[in-house]
Parts: C-alpha cells; sequence; structure tokens
C-alpha cells in the first residue's frame, strides 16, 4: 500500500515538475549552457548572500512544511530572482521545438529525482569544490 | 581552472535545480493540504447526513406510520366516498384499455369467456368501465 502511495506520488511529482517547467520555460539544457558560459551567474547562485540565505531558508522549511504559504512566498521570491538574471527565458507555446519539448521533459525527470537527492549532491559538490580551490594565505 | 569551472557550473546547476525541486514538493505538500480540507469537510458533510438518515430509519415504526397514514387517508376520502373515488378513476382510463379489457381473450376458443374479466372488475371495483 506505502509502495502504491509512493508511486503515485512520484508520478504526480512528475506532472507538476513538468507543469512548473512549462510555466518557467525551465529547460535544463539552455541553463547548462547559460550556467557554463557566464561566470557572473555561477557566482551568484553559489556565493550570492541573498540566493544562499534564502536556500538554507528552504531547506529548514522544506523538511518541516510548517508554514506552507511562507515556503511558496520564499520560493517565487528566487524564482523571481532567477528570472531577473535571465536563467529561464520568456517562452511562448508557439515557439515550442521539440528541442524545448526534450529540455522540458528532462528537467521534470530531474526535478521528480527529489530535493533530497539535489540537496546531498550540492553540498558534495560544495565539499570538493573548497578541496579544489587554493586556500587563501 | 577547467575541472573548477565545471565544478562550479555543476554547483550552480545542482542549486537550481533545487531550487525547483524544492518548489515542486512545496506545491504537492499544499495540494495536498488544500485536498484534505475539502475531503474533511466532505467527510463530516456525509457524517451528518449518515446520521439523519439512522435518525429517520428509528422513527419508522409501525405506530409512528400508523400516526402519519391515518390523517392523510381521513384527507384523502373526506371529500367524497369510494364509489366516487372508482368512478374517477375509471373515466381516466383511455380506450384502447378499455376496448382490450373488453376482450381479453380474442382466440374463437375463448369466445366464450369475453367479457369476463370486465364483469369480474365490475364485481370487484363497483364501478362501470
Amino acid at each position: 500500500m506505502a509502495a502504491v502511495y509512493e508511486a503515485k506520488m512520484k508520478v504526480w511529482s512528475l506532472i507538476i515538475g513538468l507543469a512548473v517547467c512549462m510555466t518557467l520555460n525551465a529547460n535544463a539544457l539552455t541553463i547548462y549552457e547559460k550556467l557554463s558560459k557566464s561566470g557572473a551567474l555561477r557566482t551568484m547562485l553559489i556565493e550570492g548572500k541573498e540566493v544562499k540565505e534564502l536556500v538554507n531558508q528552504l531547506k529548514q522549511d522544506g523538511t518541516t512544511h510548517q508554514d506552507i504559504r511562507a515556503e511558496l512566498a520564499h520560493l517565487s521570491d528566487v524564482t523571481n530572482r532567477l528570472n531577473d538574471v535571465d536563467l529561464f527565458e520568456p517562452h511562448s507555446l508557439k515557439g515550442t521545438t521539440v528541442s524545448t519539448l526534450i529540455g522540458w521533459l528532462l528537467t521534470a525527470f530531474l526535478i521528480g529525482v527529489g530535493a533530497p537527492f539535489w540537496n546531498d549532491l550540492f553540498d558534495a559538490l560544495l565539499r570538493l569544490r573548497k578541496g579544489i580551490k587554493p586556500q587563501p594565505a | 581552472m577547467l575541472i573548477g569551472g565545471m565544478l562550479d557550473t555543476m554547483t550552480a546547476f545542482a542549486t537550481v535545480m533545487l531550487i525547483l525541486s524544492l518548489l515542486v514538493t512545496s506545491i504537492q505538500e499544499f495540494i495536498k493540504r488544500v485536498l484534505s480540507t475539502k475531503a474533511r469537510t466532505m467527510q463530516a458533510l456525509l457524517t451528518d447526513g449518515a446520521k439523519n438518515l439512522v435518525g429517520a430509519r428509528a422513527r419508522l415504526t409501525p405506530e409512528s406510520l400508523k400516526a402519519e397514514l391515518v390523517p392523510m387517508l381521513v384527507a384523502l376520502t373526506q371529500d367524497g366516498n369510494a364509489a366516487d373515488i372508482t368512478t374517477k378513476f375509471g373515466t381516466l382510463v383511455p380506450d384502447a384499455v378499455k376496448e382490450r379489457l373488453s376482450n381479453p381473450f380474442p382466440s374463437r376458443r375463448s369466445k366464450g369467456r369475453r367479457g369476463s374479466l370486465v364483469r369480474w372488475l365490475d364485481g370487484a371495483n363497483g364501478c362501470r368501465l
């Protein structure tokens, strides 16, 4: 019974993820391309104080879901910030191509993996980054 | 430098995915809460309805039925006697039905029984069709 419930929840998270991707035009392929080209965007996302604080807050709220409305408000703040730096391009459904559809599906699948996975990966990459980068003298 | 840049890109990408995942989780949680609130409301409505039904069933005893039905019957028969009522109903029967009733067995063998049903009805109900 629990397995069936979990499977259903995964399907729903995939559907909601796809809807979010389509609304924001969040395409994993273009996002990665933009991030690889723009150093300022990378720095803003990794070391930016506001985004960092918001992500930390979200990570705390995300585990408890105490105040869901406040959580959604924080998330919309972060998403707006990402929109402001043109991470998600404005998009109309008329200009949808096959690559866009593939990008949305890929993004939805990546989102469907779950927040704990990305949280662990983020922490691991940060540790690795600290290890590689030369320490200031 | 190349590895450092790649690592930065992957970290930034993981950040974006983390934000989007948290957004999806929050939306899912929000929908779940809204639906559970609606389900609770529906449950309360159904429980009230069931309680009312059970209460109504408990009230249905022979005595209570008699108490409710007798005044209705009295009100129905107050306007006239039983013969008047059957006469009224008799005028409402269509001609086709009357024809069928006057000749219920149209075969030759049953010729002698023609009209027996009508006669029986006349005798039983006291009304002429």
